[in-house]
């Protein structure tokens, strides 16, 4: 089974968010990357889990630059068993999905997982373009999946409960938690990951349809207010003209 | 402005799909598409929220996200939407960005000023 397995760089979640630029855009200095975690501990560890039961190859693509190769070899010492760096800055998830679609158009791919969103953007998005771009199925959110023949297996949370659903394959998947149980790569998977196959392809010509014009950091949290148990009065008041939640 | 609104009526219509509504109409004049058995006193109750018009085909009950795009492109091409508005639920998760590619739209998704709307 040929597996792609769409990966992208995120902040690490201890990382100083800060704007550079008069807050147009994100300043890198000092931010440690990571795999993003949908990417890396459902989409990446369920694409090896199934060819380590069905065979095949689980191939990783990424749109990013040079600098990204890091965080593209912290994929590749998971288990996965060459990379596809497209040579591009990921300018929206449009940009980055046609990216990908245009790379895996020709190559034969069953099966394309990808994290439901990454935690930097949550957008969402990324997997049901490529789907469209492919022309095939797209199943969001997934938390299992079970391949049979040409026949996949999918469950996912739905008002509460879990939506069983069918489809065919090839099929473009988003993962979420439940999908697998994230892998801490080995020592022999760390040094295996320094010379598997790491290909890089330019950026094919596709427009950018969103630009981000500008960030703003959330309002800083206000100090906590310590309320006398004796003084209800002040709580209801404070609740309701200040707080505004009764 | 040409506005259109897709409501996920399976369930019912209800604050979410309000919300959309009152959205859109700040954005311009809303017409509302949806599918399914959805009943007719609950679509004119999208009127009070700022809904010129409702699109509905009630022959569309599955939710294949294929065919739901398919209904959403060409209601929005029918009316000459050029703001196509969605409650950012698990439909539109699936729906909207297939609906970008087809038509070369920009997402954006949670917008704040609404947060439960994803906009194309």
């Amino acid at each position: 089974m040929k597996i792609l397995v769409g990966i992208s760089k995120s902040p690490d979640t201890t990382s100083k968010i800060a704007f550079t630029d008069g807050n147009t855009k994100f300043d890198e200095n000092g931010v440690q990357y990571i795999v993003n975690p949908y990417d890396e501990w459902y989409a990446l560890v369920r694409a090896l889990e199934l060819k380590e039961t069905l065979g095949g190859s689980v191939t990783i693509v990424t749109v990013g630059a040079a600098a990204d190769e890091a965080v593209i070899r912290k994929a590749l010492a998971i288990g996965a068993d060459d990379a596809v760096r497209i040579d591009a800055d990921p300018k929206d998830a449009y940009y980055t999905a046609m990216q990908i679609a245009e790379y895996a158009k020709d190559k034969g791919f069953d099966l394309v997982l990808t994290g439901k969103e990454t935690i930097n953007y949550n957008g969402s998005q990324v997997g049901g373009m490529i789907a469209e771009a492919l022309d095939m199925p797209f199943i969001s959110l997934a938390c299992k999946l079970d391949v049979n023949g040409t026949t996949l297996k999918l469950e996912k949370e739905y008002l509460g409960g879990i939506q069983e659903i069918e489809t065919s394959l090839p099929a473009v998947v988003s993962c979420a938690k439940g999908m697998a149980e994230q892998r801490i790569p080995n020592m022999r998977g760390i040094m295996a990951a320094r010379t598997k196959p790491l290909t890089v392809v330019p950026a094919a010509p596709v427009e950018e349809l969103v630009s981000f014009v500008g960030y703003t950091m959330p309002a800083a949290k206000s100090a906590v207010k310590m309320i006398a148990p004796d003084n209800m009065d002040e709580l209801v008041s404070l609740l309701h003209n200040e707080a505004k939640v009764i | 402005m040409s506005v259109l609104v897709y409501i996920n009526a399976g369930h019912g219509i209800g604050k979410n799909a309000f919300e959309a509504v009152t959205y859109g109409k700040k954005l311009g004049d809303v017409t509302v598409v949806t599918n399914g058995n959805v009943d007719d006193a609950a679509l004119a109750k999208l009127g009070e929220y700022g809904a010129s018009k409702v699109l509905v085909d009630k022959s569309l009950t599955a939710a294949d996200d294929q065919q739901l795009t398919r209904l959403v492109e060409n209601a929005a091409n029918q009316v000459g939407a050029n703001t196509i508005v969605f409650v950012h639920d698990h439909v539109a998760k699936n729906v909207a960005p297939r609906l970008a590619v087809r038509m070369k739209a920009g997402l954006v998704s949670g917008e704040l000023h609404c947060q439960k709307v994803m906009v194309l």
